[in-house]
């Protein structure tokens, strides 16, 4: 994969420029998203009650479905949902809930669901298998989350601090204002930070060669490992990534492009780095870990039904 | 809180130069689009959405701004390390944004993901319906408009080299070198942003002479079926190969 002319003509003023291409391509992609989310969470911070988002979600197992399905709500894509997630947490939800919402609404929502049947019309099952695989791989990782006796702990302290107390809201459409500007700025910065570190990464291994990679998936097996590293990498937003997977159509097993589809939006460079905002790296660390663990089994157990 | 500046008494120099950041990340998405540069990196359908988005980044900002100083504060210049690099940083980038070349990724880059000459799959055939299968060149009258993605669509859906024989071909691409001493002119097809950039060619059956890789040329010619490596290809005949520059959109979708 790191095959050495790449690496020693890196700094050649050629391969520079591709490298800031593809940074700032991931960048001026994800900026608009990043500012969606935080728009959202904005919102949430200065208009809508603590008391009244814990009316609606049920802080049991019952809960943890109906926040799967938020994403409906807040249609945008992994990168915009970490503010609203944190947002969420530092309004009451429990930590596990807010996994299930981060896990789950990249792809349990209206745009992304239609993206997807735009490029797949002609394979209606990997609509279903996709949404279906990422709900219930979101409400496994929420519920075992769940299980963990001291949640705060997963969180990262700013985090954890900002949870310690209520939130009243604030009183006048002045100081509400000053509080939805505040919001965005705050996040904004902090969440480009975390993507400019994201894309970093991203665009270095993308200047690296693609085809030796592809040249790996000889069997299913090693196509659906491909598949989810090169969805690791590439750190593509949910709502576009279905006509990037539909390109591999053909040449890699259904399963493979399956696992690309639901590993994604989940997991990647970009969000791991954002993530980070929100949780300590050992969360990030444990969701990682299950997550690419179901996809692969899933991966492999349609790719023995016949998919 | 993490919100200091709302006490009445100071104002952090950090919170003002955050809101400019701010204001300026949101100038720089617009003026991607105004200077009509965002076609290299992100797809048309995104372009009116990053620029409302710049937008909205930017009129927070001012709003910002007119609270902090419409409030009596005093200004308190204090900002720390970690602060202080995050602001060189975010400088930094928003530089090398407005200065960066605005020129297509590389033939590096296109033979590290590999040059297809003759496939195209999934979504990057969308122009092409069934019908269009059958005896696709029947219905066209010219070929003569037919890009680079044009091209390798056709063949990944009626792969025949037979079917080509003398079409007239007339594309714009860079030029990528070929083992052989031909070269390939090439284009990214792009489905959501550089990031996905997937090169595809057609091979010219000429050599190098004058050309270098990455040069832009415009190709005159014909298609003809050629034995290479022990598969027939379809390679073009060229009449005139003329250098231009790089087009404004060097992507096609």
């Amino acid at each position: 994969m790191f095959s050495l002319p790449a690496i020693t003509s890196f700094f050649s003023p050629v391969q520079a420029t591709d490298y800031l291409n593809i940074f700032f391509s991931i960048l001026v992609e994800a900026l608009p998203f990043v500012t969606l989310g935080v728009l959202v969470s904005g919102l949430l911070t200065a208009f809508i009650k603590d008391e009244w988002l814990l009316k609606i979600v049920p802080k049991n197992f019952f809960g943890h479905i109906v926040i799967a399905f938020l994403g409906c709500v807040f249609p945008v894509c992994e990168c915009g949902n970490v503010p609203v997630a944190r947002r969420l947490i530092e309004k009451g939800l429990p930590v596990s809930q807010a996994i299930t919402f981060l896990l789950a609404a990249p792809v349990v929502n209206p745009i992304v669901i239609l993206s997807t049947a735009a490029a797949f019309h002609f394979a209606p099952e990997v609509i279903y298998l996709r949404v279906g695989l990422s709900l219930a791989i979101a409400l496994i990782v929420g519920w075992v989350v769940s299980l963990h006796k001291n949640p705060a702990s997963l969180l990262n302290e700013n985090v954890a601090a900002a949870c310690e107390h209520r939130h009243d809201l604030p009183h006048g459409w002045q100081t509400k204002l000053q509080t939805f500007v505040a919001t965005i700025r705050h996040e904004v910065i902090e969440m480009t930070t975390a993507l400019v570190f994201g894309a970093t990464i991203a665009a270095l291994t993308t200047t690296l060669s693609r085809s030796t990679l592809t040249s790996l998936a000889h069997t299913p097996l090693l196509a659906t490992i491909v598949m989810m590293a090169l969805a690791l990498i590439m750190s593509i937003c949910s709502t576009v990534d279905a006509f990037v997977a539909l390109g591999y159509y053909g040449r890699f097993p259904v399963s493979s492009i399956l696992a690309f589809l639901v590993f994604g939006p989940m997991i990647d460079f970009r969000v791991i780095s954002m993530l980070r905002t929100t949780f300590r790296w050992r969360l990030i660390l444990m969701m990682a870990v299950l997550v690419s663990e179901m996809v692969l089994i899933a991966s492999v157990g349609l790719n023995f039904l016949g998919r | 809180m993490h919100e200091h500046e709302a006490t009445h008494e100071t104002l952090r120099l950090h919170t003002v130069v955050q809101t400019v950041l701010l204001g300026l990340f949101g100038s720089f998405l617009m003026y991607l689009k105004v200077a009509n540069v965002l076609a290299y990196y992100v797809r048309p359908d995104y372009q009116m959405f990053t620029f409302v988005m710049g937008g909205v980044l930017l009129v927070a900002a001012l709003i910002n701004l007119a609270i902090l100083f419409g409030q009596r504060h005093q200004l308190h210049v204090t900002i720390s390390p970690a602060e202080l690099s995050q602001v060189f940083l975010f400088v930094l980038i928003l530089t090398l944004g407005v200065f960066l070349p605005r020129r297509s990724l590389s033939a590096q880059v296109a033979a590290l993901r590999g040059t297809n000459q003759n496939l195209l799959s999934g979504s990057q055939l969308k122009n092409l319906t069934l019908n269009d299968n059958a005896s696709p060149l029947l219905h066209t009258a010219s070929t003569l408009n037919y890009n680079i993605a044009d091209w390798i669509r056709l063949f990944s859906v009626n792969p025949e080299p037979d079917n080509y024989v003398d079409k007239k071909v007339n594309v714009e691409g860079f030029v990528q070198s070929n083992a052989d001493g031909t070269f390939t002119v090439s284009r990214f097809v792009v489905t959501c942003c550089a990031v996905d950039a997937t090169p595809i060619g057609l091979i010219v059956d000429r050599g190098l002479n004058d050309l270098k890789t990455d040069d832009w040329v415009h190709i005159d010619g014909k298609l003809e079926v050629k034995e290479i490596n022990g598969q027939r290809q379809v390679v073009v005949e060229p009449s005139d190969v003329k250098k231009i520059p790089q087009p404004s959109e060097p992507y096609l979708y």
